[in-house]
């Protein structure tokens, strides 16, 4: 039975993880009922705080995370440069393929956390300078175009260091095909991941919707947002819940 | 449960690196240092194929110990 060295918590980190799970959930929900109350309400003290932070810091955040990105280029240059002088060195190729992963991931953190601002942007366009707005679009369609580009620059690398995977992610079956290139223990690490991710996702939906729940009640927030969170909540579990179901009904009684 | 191995010491004694080890068994390089770490146990069919390419029996490769067997 194929197994990886478990990591065992202790009792502390264990709450400690959960504590963590509910004040998250527990911001986002406090965030998002305060901006829907700033918008009905606009003497609401904190959430005026939070629009106004939001408003002054959107755009130049959008340069930071252009610099970010920047950064990551880099790193991942460099890490082009040591593949072609490795020689197939081990140690080397260790070493680049975790910078490759980080980089990535940071490409998409990169990414969302620009997405985000970026809708900010428009929201507050009104409010802000006409050159800030323009400076923030500008930098947010750079950082699209070159986190594409340079994402499908690490896939390629990732092809030279594991010499198996499909290198474009511009066909529509780029996820599956990458699945199916994977070997035993990069599938078995894809599904402990997955699982966790689903199970901390869950537990964030379900302290989500509770809260939704009670702030529209008490009219906080609109009455629609509890059942879009109801919605992706659902969407969520039955996206686990029907491949598990088929793979269940597929055991024969013998 | 820990499986040991000796796929490190059989790979430099056939001058082979963990790329070309991986090639030769059909997996990444990655996973070749993932089994040669303990962190990842492999399949009986990839343990076979390991097994052909050193020419040897696969509990030679891959054993418990004593400890672990009784």
């Amino acid at each position: 039975m194929k197994q990886t060295k478990p990591k065992q918590r202790t009792k502390s980190q264990e709450k400690f993880l959960s504590i963590l799970v509910i004040v998250f959930s527990a911001f986002v929900g406090l965030c998002a009922s305060l901006f829907a109350q700033s918008a009905t309400d606009p003497l609401s003290a904190m959430g005026e705080l939070l629009t106004t932070v939001a408003r002054v810091s959107c755009a130049p955040l959008m340069i930071v995370i252009l610099l970010v990105t920047v950064w990551f280029a880099i790193t991942l240059h460099r890490c082009g440069k040591q593949i072609e002088r490795a020689q197939q060195d081990d140690k080397v190729y260790a070493t680049c393929r975790k910078q490759v992963s980080l980089v990535v991931a940071g490409f998409n953190v990169c990414q969302i956390v620009g997405l985000t601002l970026s809708s900010l942007v428009l929201n507050f366009g009104k409010e802000l300078q006409f050159g800030w707005v323009v400076v923030s679009l500008v930098c947010f369609i750079v950082q699209m175009i070159w986190n594409f580009v340079l994402v499908n620059k690490a896939i390629r690398l990732n092809c030279v260091l594991d010499g198996q995977k499909p290198d474009s992610i511009l066909t529509t079956s780029f996820h599956k095909k990458w699945l199916n290139a994977c070997d035993e223990a990069e599938l078995h690490q894809i599904h402990a991941c997955a699982y966790r991710s689903f199970y901390f996702m869950n537990q964030v939906y379900a302290i989500l919707m509770v809260l939704m729940v009670v702030l529209s009640t008490i009219q906080l927030v609109p009455p629609l947002v509890p059942f879009l969170v109801g919605g992706l909540y659902l969407t969520h579990v039955m996206s686990y819940t029907i491949p598990a179901y088929k793979i269940d009904s597929m055991d024969a009684i013998v | 449960m820990p499986l040991h191995n000796r796929v490190a010491t059989l790979r430099s004694e056939h001058h082979l690196n963990q790329q070309q080890l991986g090639t030769l068994v059909g997996v990444s390089r990655q996973t070749i240092s993932l089994i040669e770490r303990g962190d990842y146990n492999p399949s009986i069919t990839l343990a076979l194929r390991i097994a052909a390419v050193f020419q040897q029996p696969v509990e030679s490769i891959f054993f418990l110990t004593e400890e672990e067997t009784t």
